[in-house]
């Protein structure tokens, strides 16, 4: 007996009870429905991986390395941060996670114009002077043109919280379906370790007016997917 | 008033207001347009809903087990759980929770559960500042309104609307009118008390149980920002909301954003699992899930429409209900609109809400569309047989009456025959829909039938025979 | 040809009789042997809708017993046939010999347009109607049979008529049975609704697999300018060049 929760005791006793009576079959419904498969099967997962990010808004930037370390210099550039050690306070900042093994290189790279204004879980969580953020990703979804991030990828906040999130990824990282992506995250066993993860499909969005469309409601209003080919 | 009465009032007044039908028009074909495109990116969206029917069905049958292991899961990683058997229960947890941890302001992203348990009022009354962060709910929230659809809450508003609204509320210039802008500036408003906040309130779409997740779907990101800033993040939500495995969201969570809005998954699909573990670098230090009962575990028991708790508040059969559009889901009173709303709040809170499954035309809409199969108009029927008993005595005596008057053959078509004439007497003396009017529940808003002086069998029986016309026939015919 | 056994619901038999007389008239062209037990009266549908399930109870097993020999039924409403065929075997509760009877007794009917197209194979019934005619999908015989292409198949072969789709045609017209009445409100607005998309499809008539919702259109109609007239598919389906439909 729970004694600070006794109500658990009692909807726990309740359901046992309630369940031992099998349920009736549908009236309107035949179960046969579920044999036959739901999707059809992807043919080309670049393809569609491609086509769906620009049905959900996420700007995807392929190329090779040195490409895209010059379009993040302009993004940055554009969103106004500007290079240099000291970019004076007040100053938009950019806040990226701490690299994984196997990108260090990479990321001493996007971020070396940036030294001043760079800041990451190191320093601390972060907040509304951070105009955007670099994380990776664990994984690209094909299926839904969607990225499945974790608390690895610089917490919880980094990816909502500044107007623009840029997500570097390799190619090899995309996997088909939804469910690829679902059943990597439990590799280790059931349970992830993690507290938190998020499957992003695009920038933040609402159309809670009149059903209109607006980008960037209560998260970022662009996401950027630098793609290693 | 009683519930009923309160219906039928708010329904006829409802029912002629033509500009909210034509924001409703609008709004509501912009979504099934986008459905209808969302369902073509399936293969097989039927199999789609019988599968997920059959992954709700397991989740429901063995309910306890699962959120056993859900309890068991989420615990692992510093995560509470409290069971809570009633409203009050979940309020009150909340509410202590709050006071001990001295919490002054709250942040709540979208929860129709938080509805159904009125927190955001009991927060208010305890001092506690309580702020609505999905935009519709902020919008709704500001008018003083409860939500008018439990995905749109705002459906009924038009733009010049919100403009008013934030005009009056948040000083924004008078001439602001484009969506766009109006939603910048609940955004800036909404990101400074995100900042200041220190409980942070979410729904779950889903609980996990063989993960030890709680599931938030939204597309604006301030369900991530209530789980990520303030220092304690509560999870409020149904029993109901189990899934077995963390794999079935591959399917649930395309089904649910196609049915919700026709997108191919919602923007942000979250999975949250405790506080911030030791190796995280943010996140809140406590986590709690409030596990709400309040009359599911009855609904549970019923062998007959227990489906009903496989619901995933898509909304889909609200969208294509033409008493949804009629009556509004302000028309409802009830926290839960539309079909599922008529279905579930007799459950949820007992035979005076019985009245809504009178309040419908069993068109079947509704169960065509949901993408968890349930059988909505199949479990109208089923109430209107558990509460006929209760019905006016008139009512009762009235059909009563029919199945005497049907059960033979020869009865029903004398007094059929007796009563077409007795009507056509009654309506030449009687203005059509006047007090004197038999037919007046149906003259009142159409012209009655024409009569006619032979009924079908009359006519077959003298095509068959005209020879031996029986008397009746040829009475019937000259009258 | 195949003999067939008229179901003829209550409501028809009394206050639409020109119903069942074009559907017998269409069936009779075809060269259909018809039969019509005089005994039927109501399969209890009103009392099963309103959640009288224990009124209802005896007047199917009164209809299944009438019907018991008939090898084909043909209704003029596809709402009467969803009753007899998806909704009969509900009403036996735990009462297993009853549900039996309930059930078999529902395989062999049909909707009308559904026996023409599905069961005969015949699309073209040498009608002539040369009108603009718009079709309201009733919801059983949508949603229930299934029938959504049937009656516009049957429609198209019709000479001079122009199908036309209405608006949202597959939306519920607010007739409902006691719904009508009880709440009236909702639905005449629900029948303002489908009247205005009407209207704009410019047509002449609305025709529809169920009488029924063509009694509530019918009515409400009546009641505003407009020319927009009600007809049950049958009696488009009567009508030939050479005024076949004529009483
Ligand atoms: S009943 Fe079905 S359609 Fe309605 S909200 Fe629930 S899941 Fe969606």
């Amino acid at each position: 007996m729970n004694q600070e929760n006794p109500a658990r005791e009692r909807i726990l006793r309740r359901l046992a009870a309630a369940l031992k009576t099998p349920t009736q079959p549908p009236w309107t419904h035949s179960p046969a429905d579920a044999a036959r498969p739901a999707f059809a099967p992807l043919t080309d997962i670049r393809t569609h991986f491609r086509d769906e990010c620009a049905a959900n808004r996420t700007e995807l930037i392929e190329g090779r390395r040195e490409e895209l370390v010059r379009a993040f210099y302009k993004l940055l550039m554009d969103t106004g941060l500007a290079p240099g050690e000291n970019p004076g306070p007040g100053a938009p900042r950019i806040y990226a996670q701490k690299p994984a093994a196997g990108v260090e290189a990479i990321w001493e790279e996007l971020l070396r114009p940036w030294q001043g204004c760079s800041d990451g879980p190191d320093s601390g969580p972060p907040d509304d002077r951070h105009a955007t953020s670099l994380t990776l990703a664990e994984a690209l979804i094909a299926r839904t043109g969607s990225l499945l991030i974790s608390t690895a990828q610089g917490g919880r906040a980094a990816s909502v919280l500044p107007p623009l999130h840029i997500v570097y990824a390799r190619a090899e990282q995309i996997v088909a379906e939804l469910d690829d992506a679902l059943a990597r995250l439990q590799n280790h066993g059931p349970t992830p370790a993690r507290s938190m993860f998020s499957l992003i499909t695009g920038p933040s969005r609402t159309a809670d007016i009149e059903k209109m469309l607006v980008l960037g409601a209560h998260g970022p209003k662009r996401l950027v997917i630098l793609l290693d080919a | 008033m009683n519930a009923a009465r309160q219906f039928e009032q708010d329904a006829r007044r409802i029912a002629v207001d033509v500009p909210l039908h034509q924001v409703l028009k609008k709004n509501l074909a912009t979504y099934q347009h986008a459905a209808g495109l969302g369902r073509e990116r399936f293969a097989d969206w039927n199999a789609a809903r019988a599968q997920a029917h059959a992954v709700k069905a397991e989740a429901i049958a063995h309910l306890d087990r699962y959120l056993l292991e859900f309890e068991r899961n989420l615990t692992a990683r510093g995560g509470r759980v409290f069971w809570a058997e009633t409203a009050a229960e979940a309020r009150d947890y909340i509410l202590a929770l709050a006071r001990r941890r001295q919490v002054r302001q709250v942040v709540k992203s979208k929860s129709m559960v938080s509805e159904e348990v009125h927190l955001t009022p009991a927060l208010e009354a305890a001092g506690i500042a309580t702020l609505e962060t999905d935009l519709g709910e902020y919008i709704v929230q500001l008018r003083n309104e409860p939500p008018f659809h439990i995905v749109t809450p705002a459906m009924h508003l038009r733009r010049e609307h919100v403009a008013a609204l934030f005009h009056e509320k948040l000083g924004l210039p008078e001439s602001v009118h484009e969506p766009e802008a109006l939603v910048a500036a609940a955004r800036a408003e909404m990101r400074r008390r995100f900042l200041a906040a220190e409980m942070g309130i979410t729904g779950a779409n889903f609980l996990i149980a063989d993960a030890g997740l709680v599931a938030v779907t939204e597309n604006e990101g301030n369900a991530r920002l209530s789980a990520a800033l303030p220092r304690i993040h509560v999870v409020l939500t149904g029993i109901e909301k189990i899934l077995p495995r963390l794999r079935d969201l591959a399917l649930f969570w395309p089904l649910l954003a196609t049915a919700g809005t026709g997108q191919a998954v919602t923007c942000y699909n979250s999975l949250i699992g405790g506080p911030r573990q030791e190796n995280e670098s943010d996140g809140p230090e406590e986590m709690h899930v409030v596990l709400l009962d309040n009359g599911r575990g009855e609904l549970a028991a019923d062998p007959e429409q227990r489906d009903i708790l496989h619901c995933i508040r898509c909304g889909a059969c609200l969208n294509i209900c033409p008493i949804f559009e009629t009556v509004g889901g302000h028309g409802y009173g009830t926290t839960y609109q539309g079909p599922i709303g008529a279905v579930l709040t007799p459950h949820l809170r007992g035979p005076r809400f019985a009245h809504l499954a009178q309040a419908s035309s069993l068109c079947g809409a509704c169960t065509s569309v949901c993408p968890v199969e349930i059988d909505l108009h199949p479990h109208l029927l089923q109430l209107r047989r558990d509460s006929s008993r209760r019905r006016p005595w008139r009512e009762q005596a009235a059909f009563r009456a029919f199945g005497w008057l049907a059960g033979d053959g020869k009865r029903f078509e004398k007094l059929g025959r007796r009563g077409r004439r007795w009507l056509r007497y009654a309506q030449s003396l009687a203005a059509p829909s006047s007090r004197l009017d038999p037919l007046r529940p149906w003259t009142r808003y159409r012209a009655a039938p024409e009569l006619p002086p032979e009924s079908f069998r009359d006519w077959w029986r003298k095509r068959k025979n005209p020879a031996a016309t029986n008397d009746a026939g040829a009475k019937a015919a000259h009258s | 040809m195949a003999k067939i056994t008229l179901f003829i619901p209550c409501f028809v038999d009394q206050i639409m009789p020109r119903a069942g007389q074009a559907m017998v008239r269409v069936l009779e062209r075809l060269g259909c042997e018809l039969e019509f037990p005089e005994e039927q009266t109501c399969c209890g549908q009103p009392a099963f809708n309103s959640g009288f399930w224990d009124e209802a109870r005896p007047l199917a097993a009164r209809w299944a017993r009438i019907f018991a020999r008939a090898e084909t039924v043909v209704a003029p409403s596809g709402s009467c046939a969803t009753m007899v065929r998806h909704f009969y075997p509900h009403l036996a509760g735990s009462d297993a010999g009853l549900r039996r009877e309930l059930e078999a007794a529902g395989t062999r009917v049909y909707e009308f347009s559904e026996f023409l197209v599905r069961q005969l194979h015949i699309e073209d019934v040498g009608a002539y109607f040369p009108h603009r005619v718009a079709m309201h999908d009733a919801c059983h015989a949508l949603r229930e049979l299934g029938l959504k292409d049937e009656p516009r198949r049957l429609l198209r072969q019709v000479r001079g008529l122009e199908l036309t789709e209405a608006e949202d045609c597959e939306r519920c017209c607010g007739f409902g049975g006691a719904f009508a009445v009880k709440y009236g409100m909702i639905s005449a607005a629900m029948g303002e609704r489908k009247i205005a998309a009407l209207s704009q499809a410019g047509v002449d008539y609305v025709t529809s697999t169920d009488p029924s919702c063509l009694l509530h259109l019918g009515g409400m109609l009546g009641r505003q300018p407009g020319r927009v007239r009600p007809i049950y598919l049958a009696e488009i389906l009567a009508q030939t060049q050479d005024g076949g439909a004529a009483a």
